[in-house]
């Protein structure tokens, strides 16, 4: 039977586009994460053997100057139990990997991720071809490391232990600094007695002075005094009237701000908000005017207060 | 045959689509063809603003901001020189003064109105109308029946039976019972047939009085009552109290002291809560009266010391 409704005609053809949209887009997202991954980018593989296989494993990455160029495809045992390790290489790069490189298991900074590193090779040599075999350069490890400071630290011990000795030349030296500090300390009581002495002499011509003085001091510091009891009891006073002045001081100036500030607004406010009021008239008004609403208003007219006759 | 149901529905849909476009399209024909609103220049309507709150205040009884809305709308009209909007605001100011008891200046601005030219025999018949309260009000009997007829003259309308109340009540005041009678039946009929509920229990309660003056309990006690009803209808505390305070007179009248104390009680409490204080003083002082007939002096002394900060405060 043939479709007649508009809606389902050609629906097959419909669904299938939509399918094939949906496929196209899903293969176009395959083709690009596999792009992006490299699944088509052209490999050949390169081999050495190491005497352990610790400190590597599949899928650890292979680096060319510090570049990703591949990884660790798999590791496995020979026929004399060392450990062959099968890299997976970019083949763009082989032009860089020859006879003379050399693949070592490094670490990326201090704390950074165990890769192997691979050198570039002298350009004069030739590639590595597929399923050839790089040569293998132990990296040194920490033990190493050690072995080789373990000198330095003994030097510095031994400098140590004869900067720490009594009778080598800097105790020594040190000893005769101490004793000469001292000297020079007792050296500076002396002139300081001597110092002492000649203002005696200097005080007792000053005291007399200082007498006479003092007579005026006590009289002036009388009046002072009665000066002070008066100003005891009446700066409270004042500080309080003046606290309070300079309160209303405050308030008064802020009340002016407000008012000076608000002052010319208020108009202004008070006409905008007859306007608004004004041009709410108007839209009632206006609305009465519409039908049906007008139909429903009666005319305004002047109504008129009807005297009773009983009152 | 399926293609050809399908193409039918789609006819159908447009048809549809079609017949609502046409019909909002009808909608907003009629929207503008209908009556258009009525427009005022906006110095009337201002006008007109006033005089409206100002009839709000005087219903919620605030006389003084009355007064000064209707001050405000008499100004803005007489700015334009508007007549009718002149009129309207003097009679409300004179109605205003009366009812805070100054005739003189609400006399002024009546005479006012007299002096305007062309004013139409409605308004005039209602200044008239109001000429004659304020001739009532200063015993001016004769006078005051002048002006009632001159008012009857001008222009009937639905406000002739108010009219004609204040006839009866003039009537009644000169003593003429049978006259007062007359007056106050041709007001009932006219304010039952004009639909004026407050002048229609105006004329029961005259009927009532006159009835009470004449011996004639049951029908006075029948006109307080039926009168009663249309003032709590009208939700009139002023008239209600005066309603029950006249129920209370003809019982005491009658001797039936018991009810005229329900009756007095019952006015007074209308009157307190409705803070009209000359009706509470009234009720207090028949009260004390119908308590010291029967005997009961003690009680009466008591409601007369209530009575008495009710008389400072008037």
């Amino acid at each position: 039977m043939k479709e007649t409704d508009p809606r389902f005609v050609s629906l097959q053809k419909k669904v299938i586009l939509f399918f094939a949209i949906a496929a196209i887009g899903i293969i176009g997202t395959l083709i690009f994460l596999g792009v992006e991954r490299g699944a088509f980018t052209p490999k050949y593989r390169i081999h050495f053997t190491v005497e352990k296989g610790t400190g590597f494993f599949e899928g650890m990455p292979v680096k060319l100057s510090g570049f990703k160029i591949g990884k660790i495809e798999t590791l496995s045992l020979d026929e004399n139990a060392r450990v062959k390790i099968l890299l997976l290489l970019d083949k763009k790069y082989q032009k860089w990997i020859r006879q003379d490189s050399r693949a070592m298991l490094t670490k990326e900074g201090l704390i950074g991720e165990d890769v192997i590193d691979v050198t570039v090779g002298a350009q004069g040599k030739p590639v590595i071809e597929d399923g050839a075999v790089i040569s293998y350069e132990k990296s040194r490890g920490l033990d190493e490391l050690v072995e080789e400071v373990r000198p330095v630290i003994g030097e510095i011990k031994d400098i140590i232990s004869y900067i720490n000795d009594p009778d080598a030349d800097i105790k020594q030296t040190l000893a005769n600094l101490q004793m000469l500090s001292f000297e020079l300390l007792i050296t500076k009581e002396n002139i300081d007695k001597l110092l002492k002495n000649t203002d005696v002499n200097i005080t007792d011509v000053a005291s007399s002075l200082s007498k006479a003085v003092k007579n005026i001091d006590s009289t002036v510091t009388d009046i002072d005094k009665t000066i002070l009891n008066i100003e005891g009891k009446v700066s409270p006073a004042m500080d309080k009237l003046n606290k309070t002045m300079g309160n209303a001081e405050e308030a008064t100036s802020s009340l002016k701000d407000a008012i000076e500030k608000s002052a010319p607004k208020l108009p202004r406010l008070l006409n905008k908000g007859e306007d608004a009021l004004n041009d709410t008239n108007e839209v009632i008004r206006s609305l009465k005017q519409v039908w049906p609403i007008s139909s429903y208003i009666e005319e305004p007219k002047d109504s008129l207060l009807r005297g009773d006759s009983y009152e | 045959m399926s293609k050809f149901r399908s193409q039918k529905s789609e006819v159908r849909s447009q048809i549809l689509f079609i017949c609502i476009l046409y019909s909002v399209f009808c909608i907003l024909c009629i929207g503008c063809g209908g009556p258009s609103a009525p427009t005022l220049p906006a110095i009337h309507a201002q006008a007109i603003e006033y005089n409206q709150n100002a009839a709000k205040a005087a219903e919620k009884g605030d006389y003084e901001k009355a007064l000064d809305y209707y001050m405000e709308a008499l100004r803005i009209n007489q700015s334009v020189e508007n007549t009718g909007g002149i009129v309207i605001n003097l009679i409300n100011l004179a109605v205003i003064y009366q009812k805070q008891g100054n005739i003189s200046e609400a006399e002024k601005l009546i005479d006012m109105v007299f002096l305007i030219p062309d004013i139409n025999d409605s308004m005039k018949a209602e200044a008239a109308f109001e000429k004659a309260r304020l001739c009532l009000k200063r015993k001016e009997l004769s006078k005051a029946k002048e002006w009632v007829n001159k008012s009857l003259a001008l222009n009937k309308g639905i406000r002739e039976g108010s009219r004609w109340n204040l006839l009866g009540r003039i009537a009644l005041m000169e003593g003429n019972y049978s006259e007062a009678l007359t007056a106050a039946n041709t007001a009932l009929k006219l304010n039952s047939v004009n639909k004026q509920k407050t002048e229609e229990a105006n004329s029961l309660r005259l009927i009532a009085e006159i009835r009470a003056l004449t011996d004639k309990f049951e029908e006075s006690r029948e006109a307080y009552m039926k009168a009663l009803e249309i003032d709590k209808e009208s939700g009139d505390s002023k008239k209600i109290a005066v309603d029950l305070k006249g129920l209370g007179d003809i019982f005491l009248k009658y001797g039936r002291l018991q009810d005229a104390v329900n009756f007095y009680i019952r006015a007074y409490t209308v009157s307190r809560t409705a803070e009209d204080i000359e009706g509470a003083s009234k009720a207090a002082e028949s009260l004390a009266d119908a308590y010291r007939k029967s005997g009961d002096d003690k009680k009466a002394e008591e409601i007369l010391k209530t009575k008495m900060p009710l008389d400072k405060k008037k």
